[in-house]
């Protein structure tokens, strides 16, 4: 029997996937055929259809009617010469002092706006710290924490004394408030996917290496990382008790910053490994390294590719007030201070923590901008970047980045 | 002499494309991205500002003009819809507090008249708030789509596979639409 895509769309049921494909003309002369011949044997499918039509001609017909005026030449003409003085003052005060400039123009509605585009760097500086001690609760192998820095635009590594680091930061973030974090039912996923079930079950698109450092095998173990989510609560009297502790009792806690919230989704992603005779395990994103530093048989290789998590911030204060009050701290756990002082709200640059030992390059990976890490001490090296929406990360068991990066750059 | 930036913006190019052609290119897009979130002009020309500003600072790996337009679309959308919740806290907050909620700068065709343009501007913010209300990830398939993206497009800006975004869209209308229709039935209750 012939089963070619046109035949199956023939005789089963349509989703609402091909039925919005079909009125966005979105499907292949082949498919179109099949849908086609489905719809003039269905009733049920061709009312759907026009439901899905219907449905579409209402919202989109809503959509149109939040639009201004088209814009003209000259607006745009207008705002280019706004972009291009405000890029010749940003390189005459860099030059001058490197004092981040604001990334506005003179208004009326400066300060209110310079809050809102600063604000998502903060937000993802702290999505950071809470991912942090989401993925890597003991933090002790450098590479569980590159897993947990998403949507950035690019990394800048800051040195941080080991032993600082293993102290854990979750529990830091609870000297300021709550810290909720929750994991999605993986229970549905299946135990040892193939790479397509972990696509239909991510909704991403898995890229591979096509060139891999030498010794590590040629066989792809994939896992499906759940997807998880942490709600970060500032609270005014904790903070105040957390604040005498550390002898910070005498600064000044603004009053709005009580109830500030942060809410960080994490969708599904993928995680693969690369392993010469070891058995294919089950591997849950948070055993997913510490598994495969303990199999002794091959070069060790293991990637994630997550997409940017969903970051959100509620309450009164500003993320800048936020940042503006830890850093008012003199005490302040070194890492914190270190992670929210190297965040660069005009670059949307996010500090990496990494041991004093590790060294840190910035890279090139098929055109985006990434770092490189490598820890002499741990064998082990890394490479993070993020593209098209995704934030990747390579780690194996090598000394130097030489291979890592042919592998990065070899995704496909 | 010029300075370092002209000579940046005379010369720097993506693909075969100076940055003031890309500029040129896409501003319209990209305010209207924006504008369809905000609803005022001032917001919509920071936020296009912004996107152009980071594609200038650290221009995006883009093999083609879709994956170009796909990039400046995203960093488009994260700042819009942020804008949007933005404005929707203020909203709940100027409601609250009994003061007049900030409207639409202007809305075309209606302009003149003063019922109807209330009227227009009462169901832009209907739309706006319902948009809202959404997942974050279906407020941007629904806005990708509504600016006309196609399907390959909306997969290269959100991440997920080009197989999945009909499937995508169509719960995102579905939720958008329900919502929607709550809300005209509780106002006219």
């Amino acid at each position: 029997m012939n089963e070619s895509p046109q035949n199956k769309l023939e005789e089963h049921c349509l989703d609402s996937g091909l039925l919005a494909s079909l009125r966005d003309g979105e499907l292949t002369a082949e498919e179109l055929a099949g849908v086609q011949a489905h719809l003039a044997a269905c009733p049920g499918c061709a009312t759907e259809a026009r439901s899905l039509q219907h449905t579409g001609h209402e919202i989109y017909a809503l959509f149109s009617t939040l639009d201004a005026a088209p814009v003209t030449d000259s607006q745009t003409s207008a705002a280019l010469a706004r972009l291009q003085t405000q890029l010749k003052e940003e390189e005459h005060h860099h030059t001058a002092s490197r004092t981040p400039i604001p990334m506005r123009r003179k208004g009326a509605s400066v300060a209110s706006g310079k809050r809102t585009y600063g604000m998502r760097w903060l937000i993802a500086a702290v999505a950071a710290l809470l991912l942090i001690a989401l993925v890597a609760p003991n933090a002790q192998v450098l590479a569980q924490q590159f897993l947990s820095l998403f949507r950035v635009q690019q990394f800048q590594a800051v040195s941080i004394n080991p032993e600082q680091v293993n102290r854990n930061l979750l529990t830091d973030l609870r000297d300021f408030g709550t810290v909720q974090v929750t994991g999605n039912n993986s229970s549905t996923y299946p135990s040892n996917p193939t790479q397509a079930q972990v696509e239909q079950y991510t909704h991403i698109h898995v890229l591979l290496p096509t060139q891999l450092p030498a010794g590590v095998g040629q066989d792809a173990h994939f896992a499906i990382f759940g997807g998880e989510q942490a709600t970060f609560v500032f609270n005014a009297s904790t903070t105040r008790a957390y604040m005498h502790q550390i002898g910070d009792g005498n600064v000044t806690l603004p009053a709005n910053l009580d109830g500030a919230t942060y809410h960080i989704s994490v969708a599904p992603g993928a995680l693969i490994t690369y392993m010469n005779n070891c058995q294919s395990n089950t591997m849950q994103p948070k055993t997913l390294f510490s598994h495969a530093t303990t199999c002794q048989a091959g070069t060790n290789f293991a990637m994630a590719e997550v997409p940017s998590p969903v970051i959100e911030s509620s309450g009164q204060a500003s993320i800048g007030d936020l940042r503006a009050f830890l850093l008012s701290l003199p005490h302040l756990p070194t890492p914190i201070h270190n992670l929210a002082l190297h965040v660069d709200e005009t670059t949307g640059t996010v500090p990496v923590p990494m041991p004093p030992q590790a060294n840190s390059q910035n890279v090139t990976v098929n055109g985006a901008s990434g770092i490189l890490l490598t820890d002499p001490d741990l064998h082990i090296g890394a490479v993070l970047w993020q593209t098209q929406g995704m934030v990747y990360m390579i780690t194996a068991d090598v000394d130097n980045g030489t291979q890592l990066m042919v592998a990065a750059n070899s995704l496909r | 002499m010029p300075s370092h930036v002209e000579n940046v913006l005379a010369t720097a190019t993506v693909g075969y494309d100076t940055f003031e052609e890309i500029f040129t290119r896409y501003y319209p897009l990209i305010y209207r991205l924006a504008y369809r979130c905000t609803g005022q002009h001032d917001e919509a020309d920071d936020i296009t500002q912004e996107v152009f500003l980071r594609f200038y600072r650290v221009p995006p790996r883009a093999n083609s003009a879709s994956e170009q337009r796909a990039w400046l679309c995203r960093v488009a959308t994260n700042l819009s819809l942020n804008a949007l919740r933005s404005r929707q806290r203020r909203s709940q907050h100027e409601e609250a507090a009994g003061q007049e909620t900030s409207r639409q700068d202007s809305i075309p065709s209606v302009h003149n008249d003063p019922e109807l343009h209330f009227l227009a501007e009462e169901q832009a913010d209907l739309v706006r708030s319902v948009l809202a209300e959404l997942p974050e990830r279906q407020q941007s398939y629904l806005l990708l789509r509504s600016i006309g993206l196609s399907y390959t497009e909306i997969a290269q800006t959100t991440g997920v596979a080009t197989a999945s975004v009909g499937a995508l869209l169509a719960r995102a209308e579905r939720e958008f639409r329900r919502k929607y229709h709550e809300r005209i039935t509780t106002k006219q209750a």
